[in-house]
């Protein structure tokens, strides 16, 4: 399948990274699961940005998803959350046009002080539509065919990016943004480890 | 304590049957997890048509049913049921096992005979199906269930509205195959209802049927690349449009934004062997009807004088030379993709045998002989003078098709050498296909 769930901006901060706009494509979910797998996807791209160091690009594989993140040297940051046949050079390249769509459009100023509410940019969903083919995604962005000089760091699983003595589970039971339903969600689907549901 | 429990999960199944009969649209079910019974309230939920179940209680409810089910059912024949359950109540009992786990063939086959017995509707055995696939889309059980309700539908003939059945069935299928990739059963469930309605629906609609399903496995094959069950249906769908009319054909050809023709010829020019003088150009190409464009591209003199299909010979060309350039852009696009190559080998398999078949040509012990005509039945004598057995290879090795096959390949190997697949796309047609030395 060639997928993309969802498209996250963000700005990082110096301790945290907060949401400035994010679209969800939550279609392919069952109904009571929706609320749940936003919330993760908001949860990890948060998670994710805060340790991407300024100027750089990750590509995050976590079970059946990818994450692609890239953070501006300006602490404007991109997510882009997809399967695994999604290209990534595309992914990286879309999230680069997002972004400087993005800082063309809402001023500078409002970036650390906005969030979702406050800050306007109507288009972001109609990009998570049209990216959900790469192809003609691509064909619209042929100029940029060579991505900037920036290397794309792969990681095989979220483990490799979390820091030292840090854990995800640690980190699911502490947050504030997850509601207890999504929380027994994750328990939920780490003890029957949702990828093979045969 | 037990009686309270037992009081609680049967109110629970009745909460879940009251659902099923009175929401008619329900399209979802799926257990919400929920690790204790904080509320005090039923943990049956159904919001915008999709039911509900807290994790919670789904260990009691389905240990209850299950049990008794197995207990008084007289499945185990051995014990003699002192208590017959009621067709309503069994149903209840039906209804929520199979929703929890739907793996249960014992369970189905009850249902089969309620179903004879006329106590379960027909229409709402593939809502309850359905609702059952929206949880768990790889379940065969369910699958063959949908399939004995429609096996029967079909053969009674007695449906007015076979529109609307087979949206809902396509559409049942779309939706298991892309909850879950690779879903073999969804694929297979597909190919067989297609099959199946050859006999029930005139020839005509199933020439449009062939042409819908081959325009969608298009849209689908290109966005799931690593799906093979969705290209091993794509096969089928190609095979389908080889057959089809010429009324169909020039439908089936409007409906599609590309000429197919013009594929085929470019393929062709662009891949002319250099050491053929060639004397026709594309424009010149063009203007060639199917007999001539086959007596140029495979010409060869036949021992018998049987006339060669050459329109339908050509279409077929026409198609898998599309599905070809299609599959080069695809791998160009997705790399390191196993399923594409084994598509481009089912490609290259049905051009090769094709031209083999219009040859008369058959592999025996590696090597190309001549079978008799078969259509004419004329045996070729030079057959059986095994020192020859060579040219009868030559011939086809000569064609310009051939060449122009061949050379594509290999560029297009040549091209993707970084990726480990091409090398072995290029083993397959040295070994498999048997064209070692020419390659």
């Amino acid at each position: 399948m060639v997928k993309v769930y969802g498209l996250v901006v963000l700005y990082k901060g110096v301790t945290s990274a907060t949401i400035l706009k994010a679209a969800y494509d939550l279609q392919s979910f069952s109904f009571f699961q929706r609320s749940s797998v936003q919330e993760f996807m908001t949860f990890v791209s948060k998670t994710i940005v805060e340790r991407t160091h300024q100027a750089s690009r990750q590509s995050v594989k976590e079970g059946e998803y990818m994450v692609q993140v890239y953070v501006r040297a300006d602490n404007l940051a991109g997510v882009l959350i997809s399967d695994h046949e999604y290209p990534n050079r595309v992914a990286h390249t879309l999230i680069t046009k997002l972004l400087d769509d993005f800082s063309a459009k809402v001023p500078v100023a409002i970036w650390q002080t906005g969030d979702e509410t406050t800050i306007d940019f109507p288009v972001l969903p109609q990009y998570l539509a049209k990216y959900q083919n790469p192809k003609e995604a691509d064909a619209l962005t042929k100029i940029q065919n060579d991505l900037d000089e920036t290397k794309i760091i792969l990681h095989d699983t979220i483990k490799a990016v979390l820091e030292r003595g840090e854990k995800l589970d640690d980190l699911v039971e502490k947050s504030n943004s997850l509601s207890m339903h999504s929380k027994a969600f994750y328990k939920t689907a780490r003890k029957t480890n949702s990828c093979c549901n045969f | 304590m037990a009686d309270e429990k037992q009081a609680l999960v049967e109110k629970i199944i009745k909460d879940v049957h009251i659902v099923l009969s009175n929401t008619a649209e329900l399209y979802a079910f799926d257990i919400v997890p929920v690790e204790t019974n904080f509320r005090n309230k039923s943990p049956v939920m159904c919001i915008e048509n999709c039911l509900g179940l807290e994790s919670w209680c789904v260990k009691q409810v389905y240990l209850h049913s299950y049990t008794v089910l197995m207990d008084k059912m007289c499945f185990k024949t051995q014990r003699k049921s002192r208590q017959v359950l009621d067709s309503e109540t069994l149903l209840r009992l039906l209804n929520v096992t199979l929703l929890i786990n739907p793996d249960l063939s014992v369970l189905w086959n009850k249902r089969r005979e309620m179903v004879q017995e006329l106590l379960l509707d027909k229409s709402s055995e593939l809502k309850f199906t359905r609702l059952v696939l929206s949880r768990k889309p790889k379940c065969n059980d369910a699958f063959a269930h949908r399939r004995w309700i429609l096996g029967t539908y079909l053969n009674s003939h007695q449906i007015n509205t076979m529109e609307s059945l087979i949206n809902t069935e396509l559409s049942v299928c779309d939706l298991t195959a892309d909850k879950c990739p690779n879903n073999y059963h969804s694929w297979s469930h597909r190919l067989w209802f297609i099959n199946k309605l050859r006999n029930s629906i005139k020839q005509d609609d199933m020439h449009t049927l062939y042409i819908k399903e081959y325009n969608f496995s298009e849209r689908w094959m290109s966005k799931h690349v690593s799906d093979f069950s969705c290209f091993h249906y794509r096969q089928f769908c190609i095979k389908n449009t080889y057959n089809l009319s010429n009324l169909s054909w020039k439908t089936f050809e409007n409906s599609l934004d590309i000429n197919f023709r013009k594929v085929l010829l470019c393929l062709l020019v662009n891949n002319f062997p250099k050491d053929m003088i060639i004397q026709a150009s594309e424009q010149d190409l063009v203007s060639y009807s199917e007999e001539n464009l086959i007596q140029f591209l495979l010409s060869y003199n036949n021992s018998c004088s049987c006339n060669v299909d050459s329109v339908s010979l050509c279409r077929k060309f026409e198609i898998l030379c599309y599905e070809l350039t299609l599959n080069s852009e695809l791998l160009r696009f997705y790399k390191h993709h196993e399923s594409m190559w084994y598509h481009r080998r089912f490609i290259l398999h049905e051009i090769i045998e094709m031209m083999y078949d219009h040859f008369g040509l058959f592999r025996h012990n590696g090597v190309l002989v001549r079978k008799s005509c078969k259509y004419c039945k004329t045996t070729d004598l030079r057959q059986k003078q095994a020192k020859i057995i060579r040219s009868h290879g030559d011939c086809l090795y000569k064609s310009v098709l051939f060449q122009v096959i061949i050379k594509h390949e290999k560029s297009f190997i040549q091209e993707r050498n970084d990726d480990n697949h091409a090398v072995r796309h290029e083993k397959y047609l040295k070994l498999i296909q048997g064209l070692n030395n020419l390659m």
